[in-house]
């Protein structure tokens, strides 16, 4: 009994204590910054942040952030002109890209954030801006690839790996995509090219249509259906891990996801009240707010 | 145990109670009771999803809710008020749970305490290897039952 007992102490003694929770700011640190502007990029990689950046593709295959695969009609002019109707990322050329302005008004979520308008940041001028950036910061691209409405994952993934090998920066890689098909899209070419990327499967899989009453009863019906599983999503996909919508989050499928050795991380979780639950049971806590972080 | 079962087939099922408090619910406030004050929303629809409505037949317990559904025998004890419960808990009838424990009844007010032994197991998943001990609170308000005189016991 005794020495089962030892055995007891000595195993909870040798369990690995999992890493402290990192926080990634939001689009750069929205909270601080317009939110995937080149100001927002700059000032993080400044104070040494984790970013989450979103990705959208030119019609010429060049990578930009964006928060969305439109034109954000209320944020955006395109050659000092407002934006009427849909216009997508990928009918714009990257030379066309210095006409379009985004930002440079206060936004109404974030009232203490710096107020600038720009031209959109492409991929390459992030790249360069991480020659100045600490080697320990992860840089976390979120693609924003719409099946039928953007290019096919496969673009995204020769577009945005090509260059992140190719430039050979010492900072971590992280791939977030909603759909299986785009994980695959990046761990294959990854393989292709000898490159291990880091990829995390986007839950729950919101299309452009829903609102948030359906992602409720969504959930809802995996949770009573007993079918929701973070672990079998992630397996299924090939992704590394999961990064999960934190207001519909169940903590204890983070908690089994996390103890299977995946990657786990929520988004966007701002303020200290809603961070701290969060903080030492996933590995990432996207936020607007980084800097709350301890 | 034979003449259990006959006794308890012969008995009329019957409506028994609703589980405010459901014991098979208690990774509700391990997991979800957290998050009150900063999804208020969302955790009214977790709480909702663990209240059970209780049928019976005999000392076997049905007890239904979104979040689990159990089979239950609730015995009473020989001394005292207290009522013996053991049951097998599932979620979505995937059996992933045992709970134990204790209930009194006064009127129409049940209250139980159990430990609740719950895997992680589900139907996208059906992996029983980890397990997790809850204690789990039950407060359930049925039926009174019915006063009945000693010579008709």
């Amino acid at each position: 009994m005794r020495t089962v007992a030892f055995a007891l102490v000595l195993l909870a003694c040798s369990a690995e204590e999992p890493a402290p929770t990192r926080g990634e700011g939001h689009g750069g640190g929205a909270g601080y910054w317009p939110p995937d502007s080149r100001t927002a990029v700059r000032g993080s990689f400044a104070q040494g942040l984790d970013v989450e950046l979103d990705v959208v593709l030119t019609r010429d295959r060049v990578p930009v952030l964006a928060l969305s695969p439109l034109v954000d009609t209320r944020r955006c002019q395109i050659d000092g002109e407002p934006v009427v109707g849909f216009h997508r990322w990928d009918e714009l050329g990257s030379r066309e890209l210095s006409g379009v302005a985004c930002g440079g008004f206060p936004e109404p979520d974030f009232p203490n954030a710096v107020v600038v308008g720009e031209t959109p940041i492409t991929l390459d001028e992030v790249l360069d801006l991480l020659l100045d950036a600490p080697d320990d910061i992860t840089v976390h691209l979120d693609i924003l690839h719409e099946p039928g409405f953007t290019p096919a994952p496969e673009r995204f993934a020769e577009a945005v790996l090509d260059r992140w090998i190719e430039a050979d920066r010492p900072q971590d890689l992280v791939i977030s995509g909603r759909r299986p098909e785009l994980i695959a899209a990046f761990e294959g070419h990854g393989r292709e090219r000898g490159f291990d990327v880091t990829t995390l499967l986007d839950l729950p899989l919101i299309e452009p249509s829903d609102g948030w009453g359906s992602l409720v009863v969504e959930d809802l019906g995996a949770r009573i259906t007993n079918t929701q599983d973070y672990v079998r999503a992630a397996r299924d996909a090939g992704a590394d891990g999961v990064t999960v919508l934190a207001d519909l989050a169940d903590r204890r499928q983070l908690e089994v996801a996390r103890r299977e050795g995946l990657i786990t991380s929520v988004w966007t979780v701002d303020g200290e009240e809603r961070l701290r639950p969060w903080l030492d049971r996933v590995d990432v806590v996207v936020t607007d707010y980084p800097g709350d972080l301890p | 145990m034979i003449a259990w079962f006959a006794a308890a087939l012969a008995a009329p099922p019957r409506f028994d109670r609703v589980d405010v408090l459901s014991e098979a619910g208690a990774p509700f406030f391990a997991d979800d009771l957290w998050r009150m004050s900063a999804d208020p929303g969302v955790t009214r629809l977790r709480f909702a999803e663990q209240i059970a409505v209780v049928g019976a037949v005999g000392e076997a317990q049905l007890s239904l809710s979104l979040a689990a559904q159990t089979f239950a025998v609730e015995h009473p004890l020989p001394l005292g008020p207290l009522r013996a419960t053991a049951g097998l808990r599932t979620h979505a009838f995937l059996p992933d749970g045992a709970l134990l424990g204790l209930a009194v009844r006064g009127g129409p007010v049940r209250v139980g305490a159990s430990v609740l032994v719950v895997s992680d197991a589900t139907w996208s998943r059906p992996d029983w290897s980890t397990w997790r001990a809850l204690p789990a609170l039950g407060l359930g308000v049925g039926p009174a039952p019915r006063a009945v005189a000693p010579w008709m016991q």
